[in-house]
């Protein structure tokens, strides 16, 4: 079957044929999934869609789309040096062609071009649900992680708009924690600079990072900053929902970054944050959680899930794959990373990059 | 059917043969049909099997369990089922 398709890179020429194609993936309306690609693929500070291939019929006259893997960048760094790593995110099927080999015929096809040029690695933060049939295919399964759930009654959390929520005092910190709707780049990138790393892989997130996060046009953020009464930026958190859900609907509420100087300053935005989201479920990954942090989860009523090794039981858990893709020499800064504790996951707490 | 820790391996291979056949609506699946290449078996599927296999014979699948070598080939998905029930 594959060998009569053509697999090719992406352009932005082809979107609006892939919206067509799955106009219900993203559920935001042609324009809005339209948006998206644009945003995702196109717009992203550290990598255009050069690695996003896209799978057509053979037919001369009009060859019809089948299928799209999308490969956006997201940016790590360790030790002051930054390194792009591409991650596997977005697929799409004609109904015809799901359960066929097409899937990993186009992830082959994302491998060759990234051997080509030199990139090591290809990550997948994606669901549970997608593990089992790529670990046959050679992706290794870097680690699952535990979460934390808040289930809340469906009219707890702040009403009204975000920005209007009081000004609070945090009980621990004493900073003064304040709502925005559009992110403080100065701060989030003060806070960020100043946390000191150990030497393991976190996410880099400079001004750029967060103007570009920002601009999720299926995304609705809601942003937190602690401030000291001099002023100066202590922490800040970020949680998202989706774009084309309501404040009550069915989709999570997730907890996306929250970064702080102190675990009093995290552990004083994490309650707040829970207390007055919208949602009725908060989620939270907890792992480099702080005691304090996971303290304040618990005397809201949080359920933690943790992994237990087994895919049956991991599903609804996050997780991390990685597929080296043969070219060498891979980057020497990272010879762990297939290794979960080499992963600084402390200021992130969701799938912050995407 | 018998308790899945006393089949024998010609039992636990028909068995692995009934439950492929079931998950890929087809009658009948060769000993050496190509699971990964076939790409025929998403992972629902594949979770759904892992399921079944935990119950049937009371064994763990793990993360580290799931890879070809194990699970490519009704063969070799028979092979890792039986050194599995050893470590139970």
């Amino acid at each position: 079957m594959g060998s009569e398709l053509t697999i090719t890179g992406c352009t932005p020429a082809d979107y609006a044929e892939i919206c067509t194609l799955q106009e219900g993936l993203w559920a935001g309306g042609p324009d809005g999934n339209h948006a998206y690609l644009e945003w995702k693929y196109h717009a992203n500070p550290y990598l255009d869609e050069r690695y996003t291939v896209i799978a057509r019929s053979p037919s001369t006259e009009r060859a019809e789309l089948l299928g799209m893997v999308g490969v956006f960048g997201s940016c790590w760094e360790r030790d002051g040096r930054r390194i792009t790593l591409p991650c596997l995110t977005d697929t799409i099927i004609a109904g015809e062609y799901r359960n066929s080999p097409l899937f990993h015929e186009m992830v082959d096809e994302v491998l060759f071009r990234l051997r080509r040029d030199g990139v090591p690695w290809l990550l997948d933060f994606g669901d549970q649900g997608t593990v089992p049939a790529m670990l046959i295919r050679g992706w290794r399964q870097v680690g699952v992680w535990g979460q934390s759930v808040v289930t809340r009654a469906a009219d707890a959390g702040h009403h009204g708009p975000w920005d209007e929520l009081p000004v609070t005092r945090g009980v621990r910190s004493g900073s003064l924690i304040s709502p925005t709707c559009t992110p403080d780049l100065d701060a989030m990138a003060e806070v960020v600079r100043d946390v000191p790393t150990d030497g393991r892989i976190r996410v880099a997130r400079d001004s750029a990072y967060f103007d570009w996060r920002a601009s999720n046009p299926l995304a609705k953020y809601y942003y937190l900053v602690a401030r000291s009464e001099a002023g100066s930026a202590e922490g800040y958190l970020v949680a998202h929902r989706s774009g084309v859900d309501t404040d009550q609907g069915p989709t999570p509420t997730t907890v996306v970054e929250c970064e702080a100087r102190s675990a009093e300053a995290c552990a004083d935005l994490i309650q707040i944050a829970h207390e007055s989201l919208p949602g009725t479920r908060v989620l939270m990954w907890t792992r480099d959680l702080a005691d304090a942090g996971v303290g304040v989860l618990a005397d809201m009523g949080a359920e933690f899930i943790e992994p237990t090794g087994r895919p049956t039981q991991d599903r609804p858990l996050p997780s991390l794959l990685i597929r080296e893709t043969g070219a060498f020499p891979l980057a020497a800064e990272l010879p762990d990373v297939s290794r979960l504790d080499a992963w600084d996951f402390r200021g992130v707490s969701g799938r912050g990059w995407r | 059917m018998k308790d899945g820790l006393a089949l024998t391996e010609s039992e636990v291979r028909d068995y692995l043969h009934t439950l492929l056949c079931d998950l890929l609506l087809r009658e009948s699946i060769p000993a050496d049909h190509d699971l990964k290449d076939s790409g025929a078996l998403n992972s629902i599927m594949f979770l759904e099997l892992f399921v079944r296999l935990e119950t049937q014979f009371g064994i763990h699948i793990t993360a580290a369990d799931v890879n070809q070598d194990n699970f490519r080939t009704v063969e070799s998905i028979t092979r890792f089922v039986c050194a599995k029930r050893v470590e139970v």
